[in-house]
């Protein structure tokens, strides 16, 4: 019993099955990637922040484009040689194909990584500095740690009193991870001496789930210190930390200063939204918190920047000249900056260190003064992940998708091309249609790319 | 145009292998990981009764928190634990959850997957003559893909957190912030909703291209598209439903799932405050953007959800009154608008959120002519019953009781279609009331009788009749004395959220209170009206009376002319269409019915076949 019309086009509809599924497949997509332009529009024109334009890499961008557009029309290729029946033809070209969506996913992985290690920190009056994080990176500092308790949380159960077996909704023992320079060593309740381990941990949690005590006290023998990365942490305050999985550590707050090699500084979000006049949005940025962190010489810097722009007849309702105006690189490499800076002049909060950059290759050469930033002076920071802006957000919502076609289809591909040989010997014209519909799903993931390239990239 | 391809043309391919010896399949992959549209049909079949059961369960264990608040709930309160009903009093996060957990199981998982994926992908191919679906194997997936998102979502009830919360529309900010202070977001019930749905869409995006391809290419020879019963151009509309509305859906659960797993904003505007404390956001997003993507697919929905029930009455009438269906062809045309209309109707959902008069004003005029197609279709079946003379089977009971049942749902969605009277009639049970004679007693009525009616074709045994009244006459009375009431309420400004029934808004609920305890007791009684039917699928199998021909009915659609039960490759002859589907009582004819099937002069002999396969 085989389906009819796998092959060969059904002469009335004119359609082989899998062409008519593959178009309407198609058509479902045009609604999703539709679904998430729309959104994109929506974002960007209900926007009350500044909305980042030209932050990626163009060039590279574009090379993207290229890439896929050529691998658009090796795929083609490779299903006319399938149709002229020249087997070898059609595994260069299918070959061809593979290798260019490898070198598009490295591009996009690459680029991908310079925002995760990218920082954004925006202060309480708005204004925002840009840079990366030093050595480690941004750590909770607790000391003199003298109380650790764990929680069970035996309240936190399903329906019927069921919880899947897999979760454990209390503490774990991922905190002990974050110990720096001492041993844990501790005494219980009963003053039993006791070393906690992932092992001891489990087990005590779990008793203590299945009696209904919620928490489970345990004092250090030795004051602990701990270095917390603050997405493990729920709450923090002077005396405690609350992580996550429900551990509380008693102790003392030695340091939550953000510290930060800035390469910008953005002031648009100073300005309120309503404001008209460019005198004024200028008095209001000499004011702003950045330059209390950065220190005076950038704001003369800044204010020589001015001096320059207001040449320039901007108003505030033209965008590109507010990014220009509003904005500024910070690089030590500036002529007239390196000359007059010196370590005390820079930061009254902390030391400027000359730093090489080399984890984004645009920088290089460059050196960024290192700030020193107090928690309350901090309103919002994130890297450049979806949580910095929606704009991101976006953009790694489109190409995450994107990347998932392109992913899909390369394996589609790579299967016709490494299990599918024998086909050719039965039933070639089968095969070329199987070639066909992945080249025809291919072609749209490149449509697709084409539309995303100038949205994201240019616009 | 299709007169003009020959019989090997059309069928060359397929009759090549037809008589080929047949290796036995294992159980495993005959019964469980088949690829026989069939099989696949009635695992739909079973999966999604079991979800509806599960579904009305929690609205049982509402129903008691909304008659009796703050009283300990016999029996069942005890079982569902000390978290969520302490002292066996269902609290009100039970309350919230279950409302979420049953509108989601309800329409995703109970409904739709019957209505669409159960009887049409078991009649679509019988009825277009067609040996199995176009993708067998894309249409096992479809099914696996269906169970697996349903097991996710019945898997969050038993999360630390519990299952979601935020009602089955799922709203961001709420949606978006809740159970955030867990250990683990990802295994958050709220998270694991947004991933099942993920599941559940692309199910149905397998099955909707699946379905609109075998109905394309694989008609046999003969069925024009005019000689296709209403049934599957219906199930053709709902498949292009299904294929375009969902995406949209998909891409709020993946923004959704953005914001609670990444820290987004898309959904959360600037200055969110939760708890007392600002949110750790970016902000700038918009909570009307995750409704105009929700609702672009849900409003859709509603017609994925009565179309079906549409396609099985219109089939199970004619066939009952012995009349052809009246205006076949004006059917089809208002499924077509109907569908085209229902993607542009979205935002009546959303008058209240102050999109502005412009938009509202757009909204309704489309809202308001989409009734237009479905009166239509409603008054067809209506007129279709003059003048027959009536077989009052339990198939034909449901169906007529579809009709009205149907109707008072449709008229009574006018007011709300209206931004000037939904302002008032939002939110409340109104509402409820409106989409619940839709769906229970209109679409899942039309299910039961679609179950009754095709049963015999699966099982080759009839349900039993008694059974059947004892189900349908308690189902009917109950479902309206629990429905009914709910207009009232709705009038008098009930709002439909109150895990206490409005027990804490005394001085303007007093006058209509004691209406929660009589549809309460309409609830649990219309559970119990469902007895006779679970008996009656299980028992009629093995002890159900016997067909004595494969056509018990003397239907004139193709899925008759099958052995009793269809083997696997369906037909024993190559099945050609000579007719429209619904000749019954054509005048000088020897039978009061002439199949689809029958030649010009054959007359239709009753016998029963069995399949060679």
């Amino acid at each position: 019993m085989d389906i009819p019309f796998t092959v060969k086009a059904r002469p009335d509809t004119g359609f082989w099955n899998a062409k008519i599924a593959v178009w309407l497949f198609l058509a479902s997509e045009v609604m999703l990637f539709g679904g998430l332009f729309s959104a994109y529009i929506f974002l960007r024109l209900a926007s009350d922040t500044p909305w980042p334009t030209h932050v990626l890499d163009v060039q590279m961008g574009f090379l993207n484009t290229l890439i896929l557009i050529l691998s658009s029309i090796t795929v083609l290729q490779a299903w006319l040689s399938l149709k002229m029946r020249k087997f070898r033809r059609y595994q260069l070209f299918m070959a061809a194909t593979l290798i260019l969506s490898v070198i598009f996913m490295i591009i996009k992985i690459n680029e991908y990584g310079t925002k995760f290690r990218h920082y954004g920190v925006r202060l309480q009056d708005g204004s925002v500095l840009e840079g990366h994080l030093p050595g480690e990176g941004y750590k909770i500092k607790f000391s003199d740690v003298k109380s650790v308790t764990l929680a069970s949380r035996p309240n936190e159960k399903g329906l019927f009193n069921i919880t899947m077996p897999f979760i454990n909704p209390g503490s774990d023992a991922n905190f002990l991870g974050y110990m720096i320079d001492s041993k844990p060593e501790f005494k219980d309740a009963t003053g039993k001496a006791v070393v906690l381990d992932k092992g001891e941990i489990g087990k005590v949690v779990s008793e203590a789930r299945s009696k209904k005590q919620a928490e489970i006290k345990y004092t250090s023998v030795a004051p602990l210190k701990f270095a917390i990365p603050p997405a493990a942490l729920l709450s923090y305050d002077g005396t405690k930390a609350s992580f996550r999985d429900g551990t509380v550590l008693e102790g003392k707050l030695e340091d939550d200063t953000l510290r930060l090699e800035v390469d910008k500084v953005d002031l648009r979000q100073a300005i309120p939204s309503g404001e008209k006049s460019l005198a004024r949005a200028y008095d209001l940025v000499e004011k702003a918190d950045a330059w209390r962190i950065l220190g005076g010489d950038w704001k003369s810097e800044f204010l020589k920047l001015k001096e320059e722009k207001s040449k320039a007849a901007g108003t505030l309702e033209d965008t590109d000249f507010v990014r220009d105006a509003f904005t500024m690189p910070i690089s030590l490499h500036h002529a007239s900056t390196a000359a007059v800076l010196s370590d005390a002049k820079v930061s009254s909060k902390a030391e400027v260190k000359e730093h090489t950059e080399s984890a984004a290759p645009a920088h290089e050469g460059h050196a960024h003064p290192e700030v020193a930033i107090q928690k309350k002076d901090i309103a919002f920071y994130s890297n450049f992940t979806p949580k910095y802006h929606n704009y991101y957000a976006i953009y790694f919502a489109m190409t995450s998708l994107h990347g998932l076609h392109i992913i899909g289809g390369a394996l589609v591909l790579a299967y016709f091309l490494f299990f599918n040989g024998g086909m050719f010997k039965t039933d070639p014209e089968h095969l070329a249609n199987r070639v066909e519909v992945g080249g025809l799903f291919w072609h749209f993931v490149d449509i697709v790319w084409m539309i995303v390239f100038p949205v994201l990239y240019l616009f | 145009m299709s007169a003009a391809i020959t019989h090997e043309e059309l069928h060359g391919q397929a009759h090549d292998h037809a008589h080929e010896a047949h290796p036995k399949q294992s159980f495993i992959y005959k019964y469980i990981f088949s690829t026989d549209h069939k099989v696949i049909g009635i695992q739909y079949g079973l999966t999604s009764l079991v979800f509806l059961l599960a579904g009305f369960f929690l609205m049982m264990v509402m129903r008691w928190s909304i008659a009796y608040p703050d009283k300990p709930m016999p029996i069942i309160g005890t079982l569902l634990g000390d978290r969520w009903a302490p002292g066996g009093v269902v609290s009100p996060e039970l309350y919230n959850m279950f409302g979420a957990m049953h509108g989601t199981i309800m329409v995703f998982l109970g409904v739709v997957p019957l209505a669409f994926g159960a009887f049409g992908n078991y009649l679509v191919p019988l009825q277009i003559g067609a040996i199995d679906m176009a993708f067998p194997k894309l249409n096992a997936w479809s099914y696996w893909l269906n169970l697996i998102g349903g097991v996710l979502m019945m898997m969050s009830f038993f999360m630390p957190s519990g299952a979601a919360q935020s009602g089955w529309t799922n709203y961001s900010p709420l949606a978006s912030t809740t159970q955030m202070d867990v250990k683990d977001v990802f295994f958050s019930g709220q998270t694991q909703w947004l991933l099942a749905m993920v599941f559940l869409i692309s199910s149905s995006l397998l099955g909707s291209v699946n379905i609109i391809t075998t109905i394309v290419n694989l008609r046999c020879k003969g069925l024009t598209w005019m000689r296709m019963p209403f049934f599957v151009w219906g199930m053709l509309v709902t498949a292009f439903l299904l294929l375009l509305a969902f995406p949209p859906l998909e891409v709020a659960a993946v923004l959704q799932l953005f914001d609670r797993l990444f820290g987004s904003s898309f959904f959360l505007p600037t200055g969110l405050v939760d708890s007392n404390r600002h949110l750790d956001i970016a902000g700038g997003g918009s909570p009307l953007l995750y409704q105009h993507l929700f609702w672009f697919l849900a409003h859709p929905e509603v017609y994925v959800l009565i179309l079906p029930a549409m396609c099985i009455v219109s089939d199970i009438i004619p066939c009952n009154i012995r009349r052809p269906l009246w205006g076949h062809k004006t059917m089809i045309y208002a499924a077509l608008v109907l569908g085209f209309f229902s993607f542009i109707v979205w935002a009546h959902h959303m008058y209240l959120t102050g999109m502005g008069a412009v938009v509202s004003t757009f909204f309704q005029i489309t809202t308001v002519s989409i009734s237009v197609p479905s009166v239509v279709l409603l008054t067809c079946l209506m007129i279709s019953l003059w003048g027959g003379s009536i077989r009052f089977n339990s198939a034909m009971l449901f169906a007529c009781a579809f009709l009205p049942m149907f109707g008072i749902g449709g008229l009574t969605g006018l007011p709300l279609a209206f931004s000037m009277t939904d302002l008032y009639l939002h939110d409340t049970y109104y509402v409820i009331g409106h989409f619940h004679y839709v769906v229970a007693p209109g679409t899942i009525f039309a299910l039961f009788a679609g179950i009754y009616h095709w049963y015999p074709k699966v099982t080759g045994r009839f349900m039993n009749e008694t059974l059947g009244r004892l189900h349908f006459w308690p189902s009917l009375i109950c479902m309206n004395f629990l429905f009914a009431p709910m207009f009232i309420q709705g009038l008098a400004g009930f709002h439909r959220r109150w895990y206490n029934g409005g027990m804490a808004f005394e001085e303007t609920t007093k006058h209509w209170l004691w209406l929660n305890e009589v549809m309460s007791i309409a609830a649990w009684g219309l559970a119990f009206s469902q007895i006779p039917f679970i008996l009656n699928v299980f028992l009629s199998i093995k002890g159900g009376k016997k067909v004595t021909c494969d056509n018990p009915w003397h239907a004139t659609t193709l899925e008759w002319a099958t052995p009793t039960p269809p083997g696997h490759g369906n037909f024993n002859f190559e099945p050609v269409v000579h007719r429209g589907p619904y000749e019954y009582s054509v005048p000088g004819a020897a039978t009061d019915y002439t199949p689809q099937w029958m030649a010009d002069g054959e007359v239709p002999v009753e016998k029963l076949t069995h399949a060679e396969h």
